[in-house]
């Protein structure tokens, strides 16, 4: 449905006031609400049904690896390379490599769509960004298998709160500022 | 600028998504939460009622997300069910209230708006039913006939809810500007 009937109708004569809506900025709910529903799910899908949806995920998880690679190249030129390997590793960390890689990927699109925010979300962002650098140098000095997928279980689990701390402080600033930054308000993700 | 809900998913996270994983559907949840539940919250005017709706529909996508075939915005398709869980709260309410059953409000609170927070309170003081109707037609772009299918009403049930609360809303809002004109 169009978006800019406000402007093409002249019958319409309350643009003032439904831009001022508009503007008014977005609401957010306490934190908790994905973990909730996730349980509901976990408990709501039979366990053959959720192992063969994670066989299916693992594969495209390896399907996507390959589409992402040229988006990580640069990420991983910033960070240090773990000394646990795709090659190396046991399928399970294998497949948290490439959701890791993947996540690279959307933090760098993000990044490259900067817009201003806010100081707590600026914060909350370096503190997390620390916490995967801590993480990469613990894969580097790690040579243990379990070791190795634990951490990078929690490298993939910091990067998907930093992707959504981005993602949502994006909202609030543009929001703040109108829209000033949207073109016809369409926020993409690629 | 259009709705806060117009944002778009590639194609890929929706297909990880409908074939049940779980890191895919986060991503979506995390990219909507906040547009689902404002939605709701300008709604229902109830911020635990907004959180249930924000669980509901996100529950209802998650069901029904292989059923998406892309012939539309996915935006769009998960607004409608955010509108849909809304509008069946609403009706389990029983509201009955109309435009003109709203008080009319007290001095003290008839000052007009100076920023957003009087809007939003401004908002607020609005029946549900037409509180929603103003939020669908003048944020979300909805269509009155849209709006009519949506509460199961005629088209001019829509106009006329419309018309009442926007102009019980311009009185608030025009009002700053009325005072400036007269100084």
């Amino acid at each position: 449905m169009p978006d800019d009937r406000f402007v093409s109708d002249p019958g319409r004569d309350d643009i003032v006031l439904a831009a001022a809506l508009r503007a008014l900025p977005l609401q957010a709910p306490r934190a908790g609400g994905f973990a909730a529903l996730s349980r509901e799910l976990a408990l709501a899908t039979p366990r053959a049904e959720r192992s063969a949806g994670a066989r299916r995920s693992a594969t495209a998880w390896l399907a996507l690896a390959a589409t992402v690679f040229a988006a990580i190249v640069g990420v991983r030129a910033l960070r240090p390379e773990p000394a646990v390997t795709v090659r190396e590793a046991n399928a399970s960390t294998r497949e948290l490599i490439e959701q890791s890689q993947q996540l690279d990927a959307i933090l760098a699109a993000l990044d490259a769509r900067s817009v201003p925010i806010d100081a707590a979300s600026a914060m909350a962002s370096v503190e997390l960004e620390n916490l995967i650098g801590l993480t990469d140098l613990q894969l580097n000095a790690t040579s243990r298998d379990d070791e190795a997928e634990a951490l990078w279980s929690r490298r993939v689990e910091l990067m998907t709160r930093l992707a959504a701390t981005r993602s949502s402080a994006r909202f609030d600033a543009l929001s703040d500022n109108g829209g000033a930054y949207l073109q016809d308000a369409n926020y993409r993700i690629d | 600028m259009s709705s806060h809900f117009a944002i778009d998913v590639p194609a890929s996270l929706i297909e990880r998504g409908a074939r049940g994983d779980m890191r895919a559907f986060e991503q979506i949840y995390r990219l909507f939460e906040r547009p689902v539940y404002t939605l709701a919250l300008r709604l229902l005017g109830d911020a635990d009622e907004a959180e249930e709706i924000l669980h509901d529909a996100m529950l209802q996508l998650f069901r029904k997300l292989g059923q998406f075939r892309g012939d539309a915005p996915f935006w769009g398709w998960l607004r409608q069910i955010a509108v849909n869980e809304a509008l069946m709260r609403l009706r389990r309410r029983g509201v009955v209230e109309t435009v003109d059953e709203m008080p009319e409000p007290a001095d003290d609170a008839a000052a007009p708006p100076e920023h957003q927070r009087d809007l939003e309170r401004a908002l607020a003081r609005l029946p549900e039913i037409t509180r929603s109707v103003v939020w669908l037609y003048h944020v979300e772009g909805y269509s009155h006939e849209e709006i009519a299918t949506s509460f199961g009403k005629s088209v001019s049930f829509s106009k006329s809810q419309l018309a009442r609360g926007t102009r019980r809303l311009r009185d608030y809002y025009d009002a700053p500007q009325a005072q400036v004109a007269y100084a």
